[in-house]
């Protein structure tokens, strides 16, 4: 098991007192697997990302475990955990314009990660390799002009564009676990269709473990191999794609299933919702019990007193009362 | 390529400086004639003490006082532009001429104090940003934080104090001056004594300069790197949080590159502008050290010139500080252009 | 977490009073600025109210009622005295009580300037901020502009060109100080407007049909102040010290009355640090003073900025 998380709490120190984010999270994910991770604004996802590759806002608490080849990240010191990042533990992030230093030419930046891919990897650093890496990783990306690329600045390109160099830049550090946090939110829906062909045939090759985070749920279906559901920092509902999107089993599935007109056939007829009504708490304010409650429409007395423990079902692991717990 | 580009971007922000300075010098014009509004009353800036009604009205009509408000403008500008500051009625020279002598004398220790100033309160801010919450954070901040609130005058008599009266007999210091009077003066080369002193290979004299620069720097630098050093920290802090640098640590480069390479290069975009307004605010600073410490230049013929009522001197002073900052900027625009690819290159 | 902010709002003029000292106060030095302000302001109501008690009912003896000394009074015999138990902080060259003078001289020193001063300059300065940035067009460009080139002359040094042209009494020196610090707060109130004319409750007021004066106060003011408010806190700080500079230098003085840079400036030309006490307390105080106000507005921009996260 590549990478393994237990009893995941995360949590921020504000003015306001200390917002309670993640909480009881527990995950396995294994090589070659691309676990999409769907969750709404305000669900934690982006934190679960930011968690994992320890580069949470210095206000965070944490405290579980996050075991990658046995070693726990979160008791690594700063010294111990930069060696992890780039070639273990790589994310991709949501808004492309922000993610390239503005001051440094594409390629600077993406000959950066290749020393990093050669020293970690033992080799001794020449900048012609690391130009052959860059330029094969853009070609990899389908940039028609790589030499040219690599002499833009990151405020020539487009959005498609730089979260494909950012790609590149996963391909040339070979991480063993991707985090691609909402890679396509903020890109044009032809963009997104383009990027999401790449990310796939490109996950294909990489052997790495990969964490989609996504708050649309036809997206995780197209990509994942297995979907994790997020609500309110906690873990809903854990199975493989095909049969999470056939049969759902905890309501909030069901409900953001049955809100996408592509994947709503699988379940019509079958569930109450057709739209989730109400808000995400937030987190300032979470519901006792289970904290989907004031929104289920199969609530029961004990939902509102209890918070159900992840059980497991078969190959589904499901967080709801309605399925026996304890 | 990029070297037509720069050169477009030069001459667009030049006349940008130029716009700005006539604009200036229009608020400047507005001003005078708001406060003073008939051409007596306007004769009267020109005047001495207590002028006669006679030399008022021949004042008149020397200067065309009484021509409509757009011709007085233009013959303004036009006199600005040929460097003619009018004429000052106490000393009995022209104001330019004075000026030029007192400026170098300012502008040869206030350029080393911001230079100073912006050197150490860079480095500073970022050590406070990159280690936020922790003692040296502490540390720097409660001593911006008291320099930025003591007074410039406070500041130099504590330099005074400190390093005159008490470590007097280690360090030397003149308490007061710019140079030992008694020495000889160099030749008037270039209008700025050290460099023309330095020309002359007259030691002494530099030596004696040097020595006394030192009191008036420290103030000025004092003085200036409460704000500078704030803003830095500030600036370096939210350039911390930006994604960039978020995706600089997860490639895997190390906490000192990332703070450093990346975080202080892109923060050094915002720190040019701070740059400009640390010169702009160390000339306050400057005038006060030239009243503590006796130094004759902008400040000490201000401070006279209030004293003897002379309101065309610092009026003239006034501007020539404006102007002083209004290159500044020109050249801190500039530099904005070589720091940020974005501006340059379209 | 918006919501909750503007919630606490409604919830009575004194509970979010209370609940923004609380947050200022989670910050030592929040704390301590807090506490110098307040003390600040508080003896300075006092000590204005006992003048006006003074000239109201024509016994200046009020003026000094809660000071150890009467200000003014002169001992020849008792003048260069450095401190000690019966004068705390030392006598001047004519033996009047300096702590006494300083005590006078805060209100008007450093009260009625800053507060003078920041206030017209927000309130001119958001006239012509506001419309600037809501308006847009060439009123925006000259407003720019203007802005630009009264920023090109560091604010101490135009305020004293100001002030001698106008006589550099003590009210022209006010004057001054306000027509050189509008331009500040015109940027940072049209900077603001910008942001918030993006917003959608702004289309949607427009959409409804507010009243264009409706709009500028109910709408654009209330939203794009707050930052403002923390700039203008540290601005008290920066006014009290500029005046005290102007003072300093000989600007803006009022025959008769102690002022706190005056002092200051005296202190040096009659002999430093022969008589360090003259010069030294005066300076002192206005350092505590501005310390509070850079204190409690440095907290206040953190919270506002989101940089207090802790």
């Amino acid at each position: 098991m590549l990478l393994s998380i237990r009893n995941l709490f995360v949590g921020y120190k504000t003015v306001m007192g200390t917002l309670h984010v993640l909480d009881d999270v527990n995950l396995n994910v294994d090589k070659g697997e691309i676990v999409g991770i769907v969750g709404e604004s305000g669900s934690g996802k982006s934190t679960l990302g930011q968690a994992i590759a320890r580069v949470l806002p210095g206000n965070a608490v944490a405290s579980g475990r996050i075991m990658v080849d046995g070693v726990n990240l979160l008791e690594l010191s700063e010294g111990e955990m930069e060696k992890y990042r780039g070639t273990t533990v790589f994310m991709i992030l949501q808004n492309p314009f922000t993610s390239l230093n503005p001051v440094k030419t594409v390629g600077y930046q993406l000959m950066e990660a290749a020393r990093i891919r050669m020293v970690r990897s033992g080799e001794r650093y020449s900048e012609d390799k690391a130009y052959e890496m860059a330029i094969q990783a853009l070609k990899d990306l389908r940039f028609p002009d790589p030499e040219v690329i690599m002499l833009r600045y990151p405020h020539q390109l487009s959005g498609g564009q730089i979260q494909r160099v950012v790609l590149a830049m996963s391909l040339i550090l070979k991480p063993k676990i991707l985090i691609a946090d909402e890679p396509t939110s903020a890109l044009d829906v032809t963009i997104q269709a383009q990027v999401i062909n790449l990310f796939k045939e490109l996950s294909r090759e990489m052997e790495s473990a990969i964490l989609f985070i996504t708050h649309d749920i036809s997206l995780a279906y197209v990509i994942s191999t297995r979907i994790v559901v997020l609500y309110a920092g906690r873990i809903m509902e854990d199975g493989d794609v095909e049969s999470i999107i056939r049969e759902p089993m905890h309501p909030y599935t069901q409900g953001l299933i049955a809100g996408v007109p592509d994947l709503s056939k699988f379940v019509s007829g079958r569930v109450k919702l057709q739209s989730i009504p109400g808000n995400p708490p937030s987190f300032l304010d979470l519901p006792s019990g289970c904290k989907f409650h004031p929104r289920c429409p199969y609530v029961k007395d004990i939902c509102k007193v209890q918070e159900p423990p992840l059980t497991r079902h078969n190959n589904r692991v499901i967080r709801c009362w309605l399925y026996g717990g304890g | 390529m990029a070297g037509r580009d720069f050169v477009v971007f030069v001459i667009r922000r030049l006349i940008n400086a130029v716009i700005t300075l006539l604009i200036l010098l229009l608020l400047m014009f507005i001003l005078v004639h708001a406060i003073y509004t008939t051409p007596l009353a306007l004769a009267r800036l020109y005047a001495g003490p207590h002028p006669t009604m006679a030399q008022l009205e021949t004042i008149v009509k020397e200067y065309h006082l009484d021509a409509p408000l757009y011709v007085q403008f233009i013959n303004y500008l036009m006199d600005v532009f040929t460097g003619n500051l009018g004429y000052d009625p106490i000393y009995k020279e022209p104001e330019a001429y004075i000026i030029m002598h007192y400026l170098p004398i300012t502008l040869t220790f206030m350029i080393p104090a911001v230079i100073l100033t912006v050197l150490v309160g860079t480095v500073l801010g970022a050590v406070a940003a990159a280690n936020r919450n922790k003692w040296g954070d502490y540390f720097i901040r409660a001593f911006y934080v008291f320099t930025w609130s003591s007074p410039p005058y406070f500041i130099a008599l504590l330099v005074l104090l400190v390093l005159v009266y008490w470590l007097g007999p280690y360090t030397h210091l003149p308490a007061s001056g710019y140079v030992n009077s008694l020495l000889h003066r160099p030749r008037v080369i270039t209008g700025w004594p050290l460099i023309d002193a330095i020309i002359e290979n007259n030691w002494a004299y530099v030596d004696s300069y040097l020595v006394h620069m030192v009191l008036p720097i420290l103030t000025v630098f004092l003085y200036s790197f409460g704000v500078y050093t704030r803003m830095a920290r500030n600036v370096t802090l939210d350039v911390l949080e930006s994604d960039y640098v978020r995706l600089a640590y997860i490639k895997g480069l190390s906490r000192r590159v990332v703070v450093y390479r990346v975080g202080l290069r892109n923060a050094l975009i915002p720190l040019v502008t701070l740059m400009v307004l640390t010169f702009a605010l160390s000339w306050t600073g400057a005038y006060v050290a030239e009243d503590v410490f006796d130094y004759h230049g902008m400040g000490y013929i201000t401070t006279v010139a209030i004293t003897s009522v002379d309101p065309l001197m610092v009026y003239d002073i006034t501007l020539f500080v404006g102007i002083s900052v209004i290159i500044a900027n020109f050249i801190a625009d500039i530099l904005y252009g070589v720091l940020d690819p974005r501006v340059r290159i379209t | 977490m918006t919501e909750q902010v503007v919630e606490r709002r409604g919830r009575g003029f004194a509970a979010s009073i209370w609940s923004w000292v609380k947050l200022i106060s989670r910050d030592p030095t929040g704390l301590l600025g807090l506490i110098i302000v307040v003390a600040f302001v508080l003896w300075s109501i006092i000590q204005g109210i006992l003048e006006l008690l003074a000239s109201y009912l024509k016994d200046p003896r009020l003026g000094w009622l809660l000071l150890p000394y009467n200000p003014f009074i002169q001992n020849l015999a008792g003048a260069f005295q450095p401190p000690s138990w019966a004068h705390l902080m030392g006598t001047n060259y004519i033996g009047q009580d300096i702590l006494s003078r300083i005590l006078y001289s805060i209100p008007y020193s450093a009260a009625y300037p800053a507060f003078l001063v920041v206030l017209s300059a927000i309130l001119i300065g958001a006239a012509l901020g506001i419309s600037a940035g809501y308006l847009g067009g060439w009123w925006d460009e000259v407003l720019m502009r203007v802005t630009d080139a009264f920023l090109s002359i560091p604010a101490i040094i135009l305020a004293i060109v100001v002030s001698i042209l106008l006589k550099a009494s003590f009210i022209g020196m006010i004057y001054s100080f306000i027509i050189v610090w509008w331009p500040i707060y015109a940027r940072l109130f049209r900077a603001e407007t910008l942001r918030v004319k993006a917003m959608d409750y702004i289309a949607a007021a427009q959409l409804y049909g507010v009243s264009p004066l409706r709009l500028f106060f109910r709408y654009l003011f209330i939203n794009t102040i707050d930052p403002i408010i923390a700039y203008a806190m540290l601005d008290f700080g920066n006014v009290i010290l500029g005046a005290s500079i102007l003072n300093f230098i000989g600007v803006g003085l009022q025959p008769g009355l102690p002022i706190l840079g005056e002092m200051a400036s005296d202190g040096v030309s009659w002999g430093f640090p022969k008589y360090w006490w003259w010069a030294i307390f005066p300076s002192i105080t206005i350092l505590i003073i501005a310390l509070g106000f850079v204190l409690l507005g440095d907290r206040l921009q953190d919270i506002i900025g989101g940089r207090a996260a802790y």
